[in-house]
């Protein structure tokens, strides 16, 4: 149940935070790059492009496992692609923090 | 891993032709799935043609007309005769549907096949044994603490909230379109089961709201459910389980 309930409420923050994001990176020609550097380096586009990245990344997790826990029923095999997934997400995630602190 | 290929003797050949009709009448040609379990043979199709005026409207009286008056071996349930008994339920034309309640007057082409993804015991016949068993288990009776003299009296409001809901003959054609349950049959409870489970819960005269909701809030058991909804397009009844599935989700998020 929990992880339904997390689902649906990652699923509903993406709305506004992937829209904010989107409404920038359609906009990103027109941006100059030192002003595209500042705005990834200041607090507020900071943290937006980790919630935009976050929030994708925890609900793809959530997402792919229920997909994995649907079609593949050797318990061995389910459970080593669960792991192998989640693995995936973190790191991606932790990159995604990496490369923007080194902005 | 899930099964993406079938097994061998699962293959589907083409079997014979039967015609009772000339091309120039009011034709209908009806494919038939055929599996007989003693010859240990792969399943079929026989063909008929037939005279559309030799038979009634509706898609089991094909089926009965064949039976009686072609092959007598073609097997498949029927009871009632008027959507109410449920066991008449088939794929027709790659839909489930009750064969008695299904309109063929304006067909030219018919194809019958047993519910999808079910073991199949003969031709149209498919093994529920796992569906029933799935429905026991949510207890599909009433539980109350209460001993009233008489009956037990229940508001007309009250009464209203069961309504498309008691309809359900439990036929299996939503939980046997349902993809989930093609893949989770073992562990999903599939649409049927959890729309007389939504009943049972929301019925005032039931006392076991809490346990029946805690017996379904399960990964498998209940979030199976992926709203794809083949399950409240295929009824027969035009019920909703779709919507009672949500309803039970929204209540165990209230819980």
């Amino acid at each position: 149940m929990e992880h339904w309930k997390l689902q649906r409420i990652s699923a509903i923050i993406m709305i506004p935070v992937v829209m904010l994001s989107l409404l920038y990176i359609i906009n990103i020609s027109s941006i100059p790059y030192d002003q595209l550097i500042e705005d990834l380096s200041s607090i507020s586009g900071f943290i937006l492009s980790i919630a935009f990245i976050g929030f994708i990344l925890f609900h793809s997790s959530m997402g792919l496992e229920v997909i994995i826990e649907d079609y593949i029923h050797t318990e061995t095999i389910q459970k080593n692609v669960l792991s192998l997934s989640k693995l995936f997400h973190i790191i991606s995630f932790f990159l995604t923090i990496l490369i923007l602190a080194s902005i | 891993m899930a099964k993406f290929t079938l097994p061998i003797n699962s293959i589907v050949r083409k079997g014979k032709i039967f015609s009772d009709v000339n091309k120039s009448e009011n034709m209908l040609t009806v494919e038939i799935y055929r599996y007989n379990p003693d010859t240990k043979s792969n399943p079929y199709t026989d063909t008929y043609l037939l005279n559309k005026d030799n038979f009634g409207p509706m898609a089991l009286d094909v089926l009965i007309y064949i039976k009686s008056k072609i092959d007598s071996s073609l097997t498949f349930r029927r009871s009632c005769r008027e959507g109410i008994c449920g066991s008449c339920s088939m794929n027709i034309n790659g839909t489930n549907n009750l064969a008695c309640i299904t309109d063929i007057s304006t067909e030219t082409k018919l194809k019958f096949y047993p519910l999808p993804h079910m073991p199949v015991i003969k031709d149209l016949v498919p093994d529920l044994n796992n569906f029933y068993a799935q429905y026991k288990s949510i207890k599909p009776w009433l539980i109350t603490d209460k001993k009233p003299e008489r009956e037990h009296i229940q508001s007309q409001e009250d009464r209203s909230k069961l309504d498309g809901l008691f309809e359900c003959v439990l036929c299996a054609c939503c939980s046997t379109s349902c993809p989930s349950y093609w893949w989770n049959s073992d562990k999903y409870l599939g649409p049927a089961t959890l729309m007389h489970a939504y009943k049972w819960i929301i019925d005032s005269r039931d006392t076991a709201k809490e346990e029946r909701l805690s017996n379904l809030a399960d990964k498998f058991k209940l979030y199976r459910c992926h709203t794809i909804m083949n399950c409240t397009k295929t009824c027969p009844k035009n019920l909703n389980p779709a919507r009672a599935i949500s309803e039970i989700k929204k209540m165990l998020v209230k819980a």
